[in-house]
């Protein structure tokens, strides 16, 4: 549990004894006051540690794939293994398995996306950063809007614009008679709900995961006292945030997935007509 | 399709958004606000189950289509 967890939910003395309630940690321990402020013209720049997780994780993916195709051999071995394993997974597991052969042209963006989100997330269990950042909504949105701008132009480009949103207004299988009802209903679930989805997705669960764990560790820290409820129920919390973590690694990776995967179909719903 | 059960979600939301609020704008004129938006509710829900239907009807045929084809070659 990181310091500032510790301070915000009542301090170091709050103990089950010492007569305070349970201090519930709540959305604060999501905001973080700004380390560096600057500004570049009229512009202002709040450098917070969200920023600075950010940061780091980009320069961590960069390094780590530069490292492993420095020099690539024709038998992989160690990074290059890893990071070969990662390139398949997502061109095999993800791109054509969507798209078919189609699918290779996106598997740069795909790769991108799923390997910075996944660290991003992975700061979560990341002793001292300690924050998923895509628990901060404005990271996933800024995903999903990248997202939304490739797939939206592509569809056009690739359909015509009345071909697009014609594919996209009336999905087959339903009586003709009702498409004056339900091309404006599909009209905003595609347009509109389908990119909000897809970022609060990924955002509510990087942000429960990480009140779960932050929960039970302040319980683990609140609990201790002398006494039998105290001790054992401290050692129960302590145990359940380890789990919680192991389970957050898992779920980590299956959202920086699921986010990638669903990228890869709206794109290859783009490409080509629905059915 | 993998975006299967996230297709149905936005269908459901999106009909119950529109619809209620087709319902609430027609109030602002006639009135009878709780009584247009309930209706406007159920409404938007009946034709998302109809899309969601629909859909999932049309792609169980192309699978099922497309899994007669893979046998028969």
């Amino acid at each position: 549990m990181s310091a500032e967890v510790v301070i915000a939910s009542g301090g170091l003395d709050c103990h089950l004894m010492s007569g305070c309630g349970f201090p519930a940690p709540g959305a604060e321990i999501f905001q973080f006051d700004a380390v560096v402020t600057f500004s570049i013209g009229s512009l202002e720049f709040h450098i917070s540690k969200v920023t600075i997780v950010i940061a780091i994780m980009a320069v961590v993916v960069m390094a780590f794939f530069t490292y492993a195709f420095r020099k690539p051999k024709l038998v992989p071995r160690g990074a290059q293994n890893v990071g070969e394993l990662g390139y398949t997974f997502i061109r095999d597991g993800i791109a054509r398995e969507t798209m078919g052969k189609d699918g290779d042209k996106f598997v740069p963006f795909l790769f991108t996306l799923f390997f910075f989100i996944w660290m991003l997330n992975f700061a979560g269990i990341v002793p001292f950063l300690q924050i998923p950042a895509t628990s901060t909504f404005a990271i996933p949105v800024a995903f999903a809007i990248i997202v939304y701008l490739t797939w939206v132009p592509l569809g056009i480009y690739r359909q015509g614009f009345v071909g697009f949103f014609k594919n996209m207004m009336f999905p087959p299988g339903v009586p003709k008679a009702m498409y004056v009802l339900l091309a404006p209903l599909e009209f905003l679930s595609n347009i509109l709900v389908r990119p909000a989805t897809h970022a609060i997705r990924l955002f509510a669960n990087m942000f429960a995961g990480h009140l779960l764990i932050a929960t039970f560790s302040i319980a683990a820290f609140y609990l201790i006292s002398a006494s039998v409820v105290g001790i054992l129920g401290s050692a129960a919390s302590f145990v359940v945030a380890i789990a919680l973590t192991a389970f957050e690694a898992l779920i980590q990776g299956l959202q920086a997935y699921i986010f990638t995967l669903l990228t890869a179909v709206y794109i290859s719903g783009a490409l080509r007509a629905e059915h | 399709m993998a975006d299967t059960a996230w297709t149905i979600t936005s269908r459901i939301a999106s009909g119950l958004l529109l619809y209620t609020g087709l319902g609430w704008l027609l109030s602002l004129w006639i009135g009878h606000a709780p009584l247009l938006m309930a209706t406007g509710a159920l409404l938007g829900l009946g034709l998302s189950f109809v899309l969601i239907f629909g859909g999932l009807k049309a792609e169980n045929k192309r699978i099922s289509e497309e899994m007669q084809r893979k046998s028969s070659t």
